[in-house]
């Protein structure tokens, strides 16, 4: 035994507890039903994956719609650009299965730094090992293959580094080495960049609350110099002109269920639930004494979660490494017992154990295995069928090329058509900051069957409507005398205007 | 010195002087007396009027409801009368008052459940200022769900019942607490529906007592439980009661249809007091960091859960929690502002003015009393004056109608019976499942027009069913406004 695991070394065969853990979500994401949910859950991931491949195609950023004919050549804003490449890239080399493994490699490097991250800060191997398993169950309700996994990691980095600022164990110009240029990156990402200058803005409060004004003061220029970079993008300043144009306007937000409050009636919440569960209690027994930072990150962003569920994953990455400080040292405090000196004894050996693992070379040796598969198609990833109009497309593209085809569609169809059919234009898609407030509305209009739903139609000049079986709009096209049933399966339904 | 000032006054004009409680209840009185805040209380949503109608059914044949009598889609079919008393209790107020009487009787309930958790703050030793304040964000937070149904004695019922455990856990006098449980279970069972939070109650201290290991805690509450649950049989019902309560909450479905069973939308303003009351309670916990017994711990994880779960529990949390979080803040109170708090509490405490509050509400509701209708912008009012004006039209035929809309019609066309009304326990899943159908245009849509025979139909003006019913043939609508629209089938 002891020739073969030498304590202080490493060895790569061994994977650690936070290897394993990367492992297991890497793996069980991309050889699960999950990795179907994580392309299916709406249109995102294929509309990432056709803008993507476009600026692939065309070697340029998208600045003027391709997608749609109800805004076709409208000015582009592109959030995500960067993003969008690494997603096209992966999907026109390995398919969807590319795109998922690029989704689970973000998600299980999210938990493993966090798992890391609770380790190097001294939180024992079973309750850091717990409380990520926990903060995952509460993230996984948004766990879908788009650029906010990007956020999510990005997110965790900044508040270890702002973490370790504030307790002494980073120096300030680390900081701003590490978190600058990362801002900048994070804004050709994703558009939730404003998630960073968030937690900055909550660290200085933190700071200024204590009085520490060297700390405050570093911390500004900080934010001053992350917001400052975030103009390094293909728009410049228009990039935080429109997300914050986006984020006000309710009719645009409010279409959008990833912002709207949690439902508690929802299996998918459970995990946060859970995590609540697990904050309320410490506050009820351990009693802790908080710091003004953490007070502001558990109330600022646990405000923020119930109010939009996108945030609940943000809130879980914020609130474990403090829960798991203070259940550290309320454990640690505990009376000695027979229970606690066999859960120290099983767990102390298991540490010795795990400080001597390494395996991070199992980390490449699975990705490329994944590769192999993929590339090989032992692993199939596909759109869920019961989900998009997978054989009404086939229909669409039996239809003569040069006949003009303007779809009416629901907003989460329109990625999908737009990557499938990439000789048609869409009504819209999932862009709703693009399509603005005037698209949006004609939409909501035929789609929410309000007395006026036949104008949006004749105003865009729509000749076929695909929509789900299901969708009230059948029914009235069924009984309008313009209208004919033109194809219908369990899933989708389409009508076409009488010439 | 204090006491030579406090005894005339005990002794002479204590009758005159009100207490603050009292005078939080005299506000609250005529806030909710207030013409808007009295048609809000009525008109938010078809159940009061079905409520006045089935107890004003009660009234006149003088017993209680035991086969619907009131649709046609499910005519004497067995009802499980969940709050009778309530409903000949709004049946009598609306008999003297009509929509202002069971306003009145509405805001009598809300103010005094108000005033008495202000008194219990208060009688529990906490600061008058911080215990004042207290409620009155209480109040805020629960504003979001008065409305005048039965669920308000509930609210009543809760404050008392949970009042009785935490002088019980001051007191372990077990046979007075008995008494009053028993007491407020026959009532309860009898009133509405939500007396089962009053068993989740008892629960959470039963559990506390478990988790501290007091045996005789746990002895007592245990036989006061099985008191209660015997007690709670005393209904029309019987042991029906509990098994109806229980399906309909385990349905998603029935639920689900009912805005009050969702979770808050954070995004709404009518949430506001609630987002403002979840912040005091996690600002106490983690700043004050207070001692709680398990029982109140028990009862803070769960109750927030419930409200989080679902907006109707809201209120009910707010006046579970109150108690638990004053002894922490009475300590910041009492530091800062400790001198005006003492002046104010011996003059309240003196003060048994009652009488005088009661008087001066009497003279406002007769002063206030005034016309409480149902507002013709959102309500189907001109439509009923159409359906009153040509009766021959609608006679002998089924009408299907707007879910909310369906207590409404019960209260003013009593000639007609309805499609569906706000029952949803007694209508079951089957056939709200058939009216979703039909109102949310599903493929199927036309099932249940036939199979219930419908002949004419009495929608929002903007509802999606008109638009079908326009391009059907042999429909034809014969009425639209604003508000309402109402289509006829040919014969």
């Amino acid at each position: 035994m002891n020739t073969a695991i030498r304590p202080g070394g490493s060895h790569w065969w061994l994977p650690s507890l936070s290897v394993c853990l990367w492992l297991a979500f890497f793996l069980a994401i991309q050889l699960s039903a999950q990795r179907q949910f994580l392309i299916s859950t709406d249109g995102g991931a294929s509309l990432h994956w056709r803008i993507g491949g476009w600026m692939l195609d065309n070697h340029a950023i998208i600045r003027a719609d391709p997608l749609s004919y109800t805004r076709a050549g409208a000015e582009v804003v592109s959030k995500e650009w960067l993003s969008e490449l690494l997603i096209a890239t992966m999907g026109n080399w390995l398919g969807w299965g590319g795109i998922v493994m690029l989704a689970a490699t973000l998600i299980a490097t999210c938990f493993w730094l966090l798992h890391r991250m609770l380790l190097s800060e001294g939180c024992e191997l079973l309750l850091a090992t717990g409380l990520t398993g926990l903060a995952a169950a509460a993230a996984s309700l948004h766990w879908q293959a788009r650029p906010l996994l990007v956020t999510h990691l990005l997110a965790l980095v900044f508040m270890w580094q702002l973490r370790g600022f504030e307790r002494g164990r980073v120096p300030g110009w680390q900081l701003f080495a590490g978190l600058v240029p990362l801002m900048m990156l994070w804004a050709n990402l994703h558009g939730a960049f404003f998630t960073g200058l968030v937690m900055i803005g909550i660290y200085t409060a933190g700071s200024a609350v204590n009085r520490d004004w060297h700390r405050t003061r570093t911390l500004v220029l900080l934010g001053a110099a992350c917001l400052a970079v975030t103009l390094f993008n293909p728009n410049g300043w228009k990039l935080p002109a429109i997300v914050m144009h986006y984020l006000r306007s309710h009719s645009l937000v409010d279409q959008v269920d990833e912002f709207m409050s949690p439902s508690f009636h929802s299996d998918l919440i459970r995990g946060f639930v859970a995590q609540l569960f697990v904050l309320a209690l410490l506050l009820l027994v351990a009693r802790p004494k908080l710091g003004a930072t953490d007070l502001c990150l558990i109330a600022v962003w646990g405000y923020f979660a119930l109010v939009s569920l996108r945030n609940i994953p943000i809130f879980a990455l914020v609130v474990t490494p403090i829960l798991a400080e203070h259940w550290n040292a309320f454990f640690r405090a505990r009376p000695d017992s027979p229970v606690w000196r066999l859960y120290r004894k099983v767990f102390t050996d298991i540490s010795a154990m795990d400080r001597v693992a390494d395996g991070r070379a199992l980390m490449a040796v699975a990705s490329i295995v994944m590769i192999l598969a993929l590339a090989r198609s032992a692993v199939v990833t596909e759109l869920l069928p019961t989900r998009f109009p997978v054989e009404a497309v086939k229909r669409l593209q039996a239809l003569p090329v040069n006949m003009e085809l303007r779809m009416f569609s629901p907003d989460f169809w329109g990625g999908y058509l737009a990557l499938v059919m990439p000789e048609r234009k869409v009504f819209l898609d999932d862009r709703h900051e693009f399509y603005g407030d005037n698209m949006i509305r004609d939409y909501q209009i035929t789609g929410g069957l309000t007395p006026q739903w036949p104008e949006p139609l004749a105003r865009h000049r729509v000749n076929v409507t695909v929509l789900p079986s299901e969708h009230a709009l059948n029914q009235l096209l069924a009984l309008s005398p313009g209208w004919r049933r033109m194809y219908s399966d369990g899933v989708t339904t389409m009508y076409e205007k009488i010439p | 010195m204090a006491d030579s000032v406090a005894r005339p006054a005990r002794n002479t004009w204590r009758w005159l002087v009100p207490s603050l409680s009292h005078v939080l209840w005299l506000v609250f009185v005529l806030m909710l007396l207030q013409p808007a805040q009295r048609e809000a209380m009525v008109s938010s949503d078809g159940d009061t009027c079905m409520h006045w109608r089935v107890g004003e059914s009660m009234l006149e044949s003088g017993h209680v409801v035991r086969t619907d009598e009131f649709s046609h889609t499910r005519p004497g079919q067995p009802v499980i009368s969940k709050e009778w008393l309530a409903e000949i209790l709004f049946a009598f107020a609306g008999r003297h008052g009509g929509l202002f009487g069971i306003s009145v009787l509405a805001a009598l309930i809300i103010a005094t459940t108000i005033a008495l958790l202000h008194g219990q703050l208060v009688r529990e030793g906490n600061d008058l200022l911080l215990a004042t304040g207290l409620t009155l964000l209480a109040a805020f937070a629960a504003s979001g769900h008065w409305l005048a149904r039965p669920h308000l004695f509930s609210l009543f019922l809760l404050l008392l019942w949970n009042d009785a455990l935490r002088r019980y856990e001051r007191d372990r006098n077990a046979r007075r607490l008995a008494l009053v449980l028993g007491l407020l279970t026959a009532l309860w069972v009898n009133l509405h529906g939500g007396y089962l939070a009053g068993f989740l109650v008892l629960g959470a201290y039963w559990l506390g007592a478990a988790l501290e290991r007091d045996r005789q805690k746990l002895i007592a509450l245990t036989g006061i439980g099985v008191l209660c649950a015997l007690v709670s049989l005393l209904n029309p019902s019987g042991y029906e009661l509990h098994l109806h309560n229980l399906a309909f909450l385990r349905s998603d479905y029935l639920t689900g249809m009912l805005g009050e069973y969702r979770s808050p939308n954070f995004h709404a303003p009518e949430t506001r007091g609630f987002l403002v009351w979840l912040a005091l309670l996690f600002f106490t916990l983690a700043l004050r960091r207070p001692r709680v017994t398990a029982a109140a711990g028990v009862l803070l994880i769960s109750w927030t859960y419930f409200a989080l779960y679902a907006v109707r529990n809201i209120p009910l949390m707010v006046i579970l929690t109150a108690p638990i979080v004053a002894p922490s803040l009475s300590e910041i109170v009492r530091g800062r502002l400790s001198g005006l708090s003492q002046r104010m509490s011996k003059v309240s405490a003196c003060g048994a003015g009652w009488p005088v509050v009661v008087a001066v509400a009497l003279l406002a509701i007769t002063r206030l009393a005034g016309p409480t209708e149902m507002p013709a912008e959102h309500w189907p009012v001109d439509a009923m004056q159409f359906i009153k004006a040509n009766p021959d039209q609608f006679r002998g035929r089924k009408m299907f109608n707007q879910y909310a809309w369906g207590g409404y019609l019960m209260q003013v066309l009593p000639e007609h019976k309805v499609f569906v009304d706000g029952r949803t326990d007694f209508y079951g899943e089957s056939l709200l499942r058939e009216f979703n159908a039909t109102a949310g245009l599903q493929t199927n849509w036309v099932a249940a027009l036939d199979k219930y025979q419908v002949t004419w139909t009495l929608m929002p003006a903007d509802h999606r069913l008109n638009l079908a019913l326009a391009l059907t043939p042999g429909w034809s609508c014969i009425y639209t406004n604003k508000v309402a629209a109402m289509f006829l089938k040919s014969p």
